[in-house]
């Protein structure tokens, strides 16, 4: 095949062009609780005395770097956020729906069937922000008081088209903010 | 992660032994392939794909020398993407073959539809074909490959991080009153560079002629580069 030959060069040449042209852009790693400052391992130990080891993140973003521990505990998913020094910044918990808020649920729906024809909720989050003592008294005291929740909800959602959206809506289901989600392209995997 | 890929590595070397032993038909190259995907609009999409077999060795090929560097095929197909919901869509694709003395034209209809799990992506692709090819008879197959891809670095593929993906398909054929039924699995390492591209080293391992005479086996060093705009 005479065809071959410069088929396999236009082919090494762009893998070797685009090899060493990366974007840099958001992302997170995996990293050992060593490297994590103690102030968030001790927020953490303080707050959820029972705790089995964590997972612990190093997120890159616009805003910096952030550290993230995951864990489960009595059959949640739970995500703390801490800032670069260690210092608290949310703690996000996953649940089902019918753990929001009867009322605060209500409205949610209601702002779904007014912005889309049809949708489909693949999860929620309660976020609860609030001073490092405050959400520490909530953890192990069960002391609501000055907490601030919201709920973060990846849904599937369809108008022209459907779309995966994130959105966060306060306390009474108020929308907040909303951001489309760009699906990781899945050229590899479907061709 | 690990026995995963001493697994896949582990069953490569066990056929390559059985091969070597037996006198069905066994070659093995290198599969450069790469995939061009246009986004249309929210909803529909286009991909070009070119993928090239070149021979290194073959355990019954008289006329050649081992090691040698003969070409076995190159495939070029284009599929018209329409996305039904997020990580689901069926495609319609053209297909053409140029293979010494099997040139071939193919027709494809295909839904793909993905899993998402906390960590794992897992797409399960259904496919029929129909294939034309000079002095044969149609062939007509389906075909279906579950896909796993694992982030290797954090819990989601970042900009600039590494990933494993695997597959196994099943591929039922009939041509001219036989069946026949080929089975391919791939283990990759990928590097996921940005949104728009990405490039994947692995090993493609098929078996066919299960069913008719002519059991054989091919196992290809693959680089697939994939670029979306």
């Amino acid at each position: 095949m005479k065809l071959v030959r410069p088929i396999l060069a236009i082919i090494f040449f762009w893998i070797s062009f685009f090899a060493f042209s990366q974007e840099k852009t958001e992302r997170e790693v995996k990293v050992k609780p060593s490297q994590v400052p103690i102030s968030a391992k001790e927020w953490l130990t303080d707050a959820f005395e029972d705790l089995r080891k964590p997972k612990w993140y190093l997120e890159y973003s616009q805003k910096g770097k952030a550290f993230e521990a995951k864990f489960s505990k009595n059959g949640y998913l739970y995500s703390v956020e801490f800032d670069s020094l260690g210092n608290l910044e949310d703690v996000e918990i996953e649940i089902p729906s019918s753990e929001i808020p009867p009322e605060t649920w209500t409205n949610i729906r209601n702002y779904f069937s007014e912005e889309f024809k049809e949708i489909s909720v693949q999860k929620i989050q309660r976020q609860l922000i609030g001073s490092e003592s405050d959400l520490e008294d909530f953890f192990d005291e069960d002391e609501s008081g000055r907490i601030t929740v919201q709920y973060e909800i990846v849904f599937q959602g369809k108008n022209e088209a459907w779309q995966v959206w994130e959105g966060l809506f306060d306390e009474k289901g108020s929308l907040i903010s909303i951001i489309k989600v760009q699906l990781r392209p899945l050229d590899n995997l479907v061709f | 992660m690990r026995k995963l890929i001493l697994l896949a590595v582990f069953l490569v070397f066990v056929s390559l032994k059985v091969q070597a032993q037996s006198n069905h038909r066994f070659f093995t190259g290198v599969f450069p392939e790469v995939s061009l995907t246009r986004k249309l609009n929210e909803v529909h999409r286009l991909n070009f794909k070119i993928e090239n077999q070149e021979i290194l060795y073959d355990n019954q090929d008289s006329d050649s020398e081992n090691p040698q560097f003969s070409h076995y095929r190159t495939d070029i197909m284009g599929f018209f993407d329409r996305s039904l919901r997020p990580g689901m869509s069926v495609a319609l694709g053209l297909f053409h073959r140029f293979q010494e003395n099997e040139d071939g034209n193919r027709i494809i209809q295909q839904l793909a539809l993905l899993q998402k799990s906390r960590v794992v992506r897992i797409n399960h692709r259904f496919r029929t074909d129909q294939t034309f090819t000079r002095n044969k008879p149609l062939e007509v197959r389906f075909r279906y490959r579950l896909s796993v891809e694992v982030p290797l670095q954090g819990a989601e593929v970042d900009p600039g991080e590494l990933y494993f993906l695997s597959s196994a398909e099943s591929i039922f054929s009939h041509q001219g009153g036989d069946f026949e039924i080929e089975n391919r699995l791939v283990a990759s390492l990928g590097k996921f560079f940005s949104k728009t591209e990405k490039l994947e080293w692995g090993l493609d391992y098929r078996t066919d002629g299960y069913i008719q005479e002519g059991f054989r086996t091919r196992l290809w060093a693959k680089v697939s580069y994939f670029y979306n705009f």
